[in-house]
């Protein structure tokens, strides 16, 4: 049972969760008769999960009323616009997975069967070279996309790279504006209610007792309150996400354009995140096919700068706890669950998870429904973005290291079975109707990774294959001269306000832009 | 590819124009005539059956509009909920305004809690126009801001079958009006054996017949009453429910029909209440479903049950016809396609029972949960438990109805939720109210410059509009 009526909600830890959490709660729950406390104690380092972002951070920022700029000086953010693969299908290749779509559907059919079929009569250029979010993401240019859906513009949307502790220091200087009350400690105790085995308080190494109605559990993967005391069990995902480590080490140096690289090694991948002081490195690896002085001597030989810290190492395992929310306690962040970083969802599981929250919380009478309907909303979440993760290492041909053989080799989830085979057999992508990734991601990582269909649509015949070649030669030139036009990432950044003028697109909850908008959050 | 069509239905028919307009010659398709209407009937077509006939199949609104008994606008359904209850509006895009950028009913919903009377439909431009009986297309002049999606039209069922039919004939499709004799599964391809004794194979079926077998059967009487008319009713449908069973009224130009339903066989109190026994028909009818196996789709047609409470009653359909047009002519394993097909009409089957069952389980009518099965009786509750405990509606499938409609929906039964979004809460009220007047007066200066609904379609006639 939850309680009746919820006076006080009690944040358990601080970081990227627990201060985007602060930050909203702050915003829509904050009341005279609710009152909002966070407990972090400085002597537990955070994760500083999410440095690289995907393009719903946006709406979060616009629903708190954060301004971009403000928020991108606070976190030295640069921006993005997809994500680099390399060596993922074969050593030698790569792709970008990019915020937009290839090309323009004609006549209701997707732009890639034409490419197909173009590819098929021999054309040269690559999906890539149809797609305004890849090329201006490789000239290291940027623009706003538009809202206007006849506009090119509109095919693409873009995120941030941030310094994710500057984030969390930033919403905390909000939360505490807001009324907010932190509170520095370190949790030793937990107290449970005997009646009804809801949480009812916190006890800190000092002797103080935080009592409160309903805690959130943002403790990261130590998971204090939902697993360790509410015993909620763990859904292991690590047969199909194999790494289990990562270590990270920033360096000085620039990057050569508004993406973040994901490259893979023999034993897991590396991540290189451009920001506007430093380069954000990491190896995300498997402990059962790598050691950690093996692998930080691999991410060592690979930074492209000085390093301006010490290795930081992280453990985890890939899986999500079985509810997110039980009693009057709630996981926000890495303590509901882990899905390595390769697509950047972190923070936007963070941000959903607190959206879900808000939406369904209620100060007084909160029906045992609303708390399953969130836990239904988020395991479809995590599940949709473990298959598209799953689907990065299983589609490999490489054979040159026993993690890849693996990788290949590994029985993966009977939905993603289908869809695999389902476009490899008839160029279909699977579409549903919430959720994350559509049929433009889907896409990038199966082309991007040599998972090419046997057939394309029969509509796509519809065009003589001259009038095809020229079509797409003219798409092709059209978005490359577009993307000359755009300032470089740079010039943007330094002449921003002058462009904002001009801005016509909103934040949505969608990582394609207006052309595929998605729900308002 | 060739493809057989059983049924000229409606359903039959635009598929089989969906296929030919989207693949031509690359696609063969015959069409076998099995139908025999009924009666004579009236369609609604919501906003997204409208956009699909008219910007995918390629029919202009005049056209369709046009006929013997030309068709009228729908902008919405008229829903008497039963009891002492008002009746309400539920249009197409109830929650089209917006209010610190919710969508307008959680301003509503915040005004009740202080005392607020008002209903959701006051802050509807559609709802205002049908009430006021008034209309206009979105123009260049812009003398109304409907948005495509609130607008709908009413015309007779066979006047869109004798236009579907024509385009196929046009197409060169034949229509042969012979029976099917027997089917034999072959390797990757169906024979076909007919009742005049040819034969011919064909890679896909596509079957509207009332199939009983694959679809769950539900049993209804029903009575239905035609009437002709010289006033043009106003743009919309009417619903009323009570303990006997539901009255539902559409009209075309000159003509209104009247369906009175109860579930089960009707008795006593049925009959009295609303028609000679001879009248009464007992049918039985299908849910929703839609089904890909061995090679054959088969299809409801549009009239499946419960399909009347439905704001846009061909959605359902529309969204499988264009799935099923994408799918068909893949040269492909014939049974992924078929997973697919049928996990995605599922969803679709899903949230159209949803609503059908919370139709039915908010209104008095008798003997409702003989038809309701268990999971969607829990799913219903569910989904109003959690309405009512937060003001937030459940994550629907196969977007086929939308926040807003359920929004609307549970307003028209009454049902208010009673904790609001903390989402609004941080919007001042006098904030919500200012801006919820500052609709009303937007809506109250534009309707009453706005032609006449009659006139409006006598315009429409004459190809004026």
């Amino acid at each position: 049972m939850i309680p009746e009526e919820i006076k006080k909600i009690v944040i358990f830890g601080g970081g990227t969760a627990g201060w985007m959490t602060a930050a909203a709660l702050a915003k829509f729950v904050a009341s005279p008769q609710c009152q909002i406390v966070l407990v972090e104690s400085k002597d537990i380092g955070t994760v500083g999960v999410g440095e690289a972002t995907l393009p719903h951070l946006r709406a979060f920022n616009q629903k708190l009323g954060i301004g971009e700029m403000e928020f991108m000086q606070a976190t030295q953010a640069t921006f993005k616009l997809g994500i680099e693969f390399i060596n993922w299908g074969e050593v030698g290749e790569q792709y970008l997975h990019p915020f937009g779509d290839f090309g323009r559907e004609i006549k209701k059919v997707p732009f890639y069967h034409y490419w197909l079929r173009y590819k098929k009569l021999g054309g040269n250029l690559s999906l890539e070279e149809f797609s305004l979010p890849v090329l201006a993401a490789r000239a290291n240019k940027f623009a706003f996309p538009s809202d206007d859906v006849d506009s090119l513009f509109s095919s693409f949307s873009y995120a941030y790279h941030i310094d994710a502790g500057l984030y969390a220091n930033f919403l905390r200087a909000y939360s505490e504006r807001r009324g907010v009350t932190r509170i520095e400690g370190k949790v030793v105790d937990v107290g449970v209610a005997n009646d009804d085995g809801n949480i009812c308080s916190l006890t800190l190494e000092n002797g103080d007792l935080i009592c409160g109605d309903l805690f959130i559990d943002c403790s990261g993967f130590r998971s204090e309150l939902l697993t360790k005391k509410m015993g909620v069990s763990f859904d292991d995902w690590s047969q199909w996400l194999p790494c289990d480590r990562a270590v990270a080490i920033p360096c000085e140096g620039q990057f050569p354009g508004a993406y973040t690289r994901a490259t893979a090694e023999a034993c897991g991948w590396r991540w290189q995140i451009p920001l506007r002081h430093r380069i954000g490195n990491g190896y995300v690896y498997s402990s059962n096919h790598i050691s950690d002085d093996e692998a930080l001597s691999v991410l060592r030989n690979n930074l492209s700068g000085e390093p301006i810290a010490e290795p930081n190492f992280l453990r985890f395992k890939a899986g999500k706890r079985t509810a997110c929310w039980v009693k009057n306690v709630v996981a926000i962040g890495l303590s509901s669950g882990f899905l390595e970083p390769l697509e950047s969802t972190s923070i936007y599981l963070i941000q959903v998870a607190i959206m879900k929250l808000i939406q369904y919380f209620r100060a007084q009478n909160l029906a045992p429904t609303a708390v399953d309907e969130f836990n239904r909303q988020m395991q479809l979440e995590f599940d949709r973005i473990r298959d598209f993760l799953i689907l990065h290492y299983h589609a490999t041909r490489r054979q040159d290291s026993e993690f890849w053989k693996y990788c290949k080799n590994m029985p993966v989830p009977e939905d993603l079975k289908f869809k695999m085979q389902l476009f490899k057999s008839t160029s279909k992508v699977v579409e549903y109707d919430h959720g994350l990734f559509f049929e433009p991601s889907w896409i990038a990582v199966y082309l991007g990774q040599g998972i090419v269909p046997e057939s394309f649509d029969v509509r796509a015949n519809a065009i003589p294959p001259n009038e095809l070649n020229t079509a797409m030669l003219n798409l092709n030139q059209h978005m490359l001269r577009a993307v000359d036009k755009m300032p470089s990432q740079a010039e943007f950044l330094a002449g921003y306000e002058q462009y904002a003028v001009n801005k016509t697109h909103g934040a949505h909850m969608s990582l394609y832009g207006a052309n595929r908008m998605g729900r308002a959050i | 590819m060739k493809c057989l069509i059983l049924n000229t239905g409606v359903v039959g028919l635009l598929t089989a124009v969906s296929i030919r307009r989207q693949y031509g010659p690359n696609v063969s398709v015959r069409i076998v005539d099995t139908y025999s209407p009924e009666e004579q009937s009236i369609i609604r077509l919501g906003p997204e059956t409208l956009n699909f006939i008219v910007r995918e199949l390629g029919f202009s609104l005049t056209d369709l509009m046009r006929g013997p008994n030309p068709g009228i606008f729908y902008l919405g359904l008229q829903v008497k909920p039963g009891g002492m209850a008002e009746t309400s509006i539920i249009t197409h895009a109830p929650t089209r305004a917006q209010i610190g950028a919710m969508p307008v009913n959680y301003a509503v919903e915040r005004l009740r809690r202080v005392g607020g009377m008002e209903k959701l439909e006051q802050y509807s431009l559609a709802a205002r126009m049908i009430k006021a009986n008034v209309m206009v297309l979105p123009n260049k002049k812009g003398e109304c801001p409907l948005g495509e999606d609130e607008i709908g039209i009413t015309i007779s069922a066979d006047h869109l079958r004798n236009l579907l039919m024509s385009q196929l004939l046009k197409d060169g499709v034949s229509l042969a009006p012979m029976k099917v004799a027997e089917l034999h599964s072959e390797n990757e391809c169906i024979r076909v054996v007919f009742s005049d004794g040819s034969a011919e194979t064909f890679d896909f079926i596509i079957s509207t017949d009332a199939n009983f077998e694959i679809f769950t059967r539900v049993q209804c009487s029903r009575s239905i009453q035609w009437a002709s008319t010289d006033s043009l009713s106003n743009p919309c449908t009417t619903i009323v429910f009570d303990a006997n069973g539901w009255q539902f009224t559409e009209s075309v130009s000159g003509k209104k029909r009247k369906e009175i339903r109860c579930i089960g066989e009707a008795d006593e109190e049925f009959k009295a209440a609303h028609c000679d026994n001879d009248e009464i028909k007992t049918k039985t009818s299908a849910w929703f479903g839609a089904t890909w196996k061995n090679r054959i789709v088969f299809l409801s047609e549009y009239n499946f049950w419960g399909a009347e409470f439905l704001l846009d009653p061909l959605q359902p359909i529309v969204k499988v016809v264009a799935l099923l047009t994408n799918l068909v002519p893949m040269h492909a394993d014939a049974d992924l396609l078929a997973r697919y097909f049928n996990e995605r009409t599922e969803e679709v089957g899903i949230a159209c029972r949803q609503y059908v069952v919370a139709c039915l389980m908010e209104s008095p009518v008798k003997h409702r949960e003989q038809v309701i099965s268990e999971y969607d009786m829990a799913t219903y509750s569910a989904r109003k438990s959690v309405y009512l405990s937060t003001g937030q509606p459940m994550q629907a499938p196969a977007n086929l109805i939308g926040e807003g409609s359920w929004a609307a929906f549970w307003h028209a039964f009454s049902v208010y939720p009673y904790n609001i979004s903390s989402l609004l809460q941080s919007l001042d009220l006098e904030e919500v109210v200012r801006q919820l007047s500052d609709i009303d007066l937007n809506i109250a200066e534009i309707v009453p410059r706005l032609p006449s609904h009659k006139y409006y379609i006598s315009l429409i006639n004459g190809g004026e509009a």
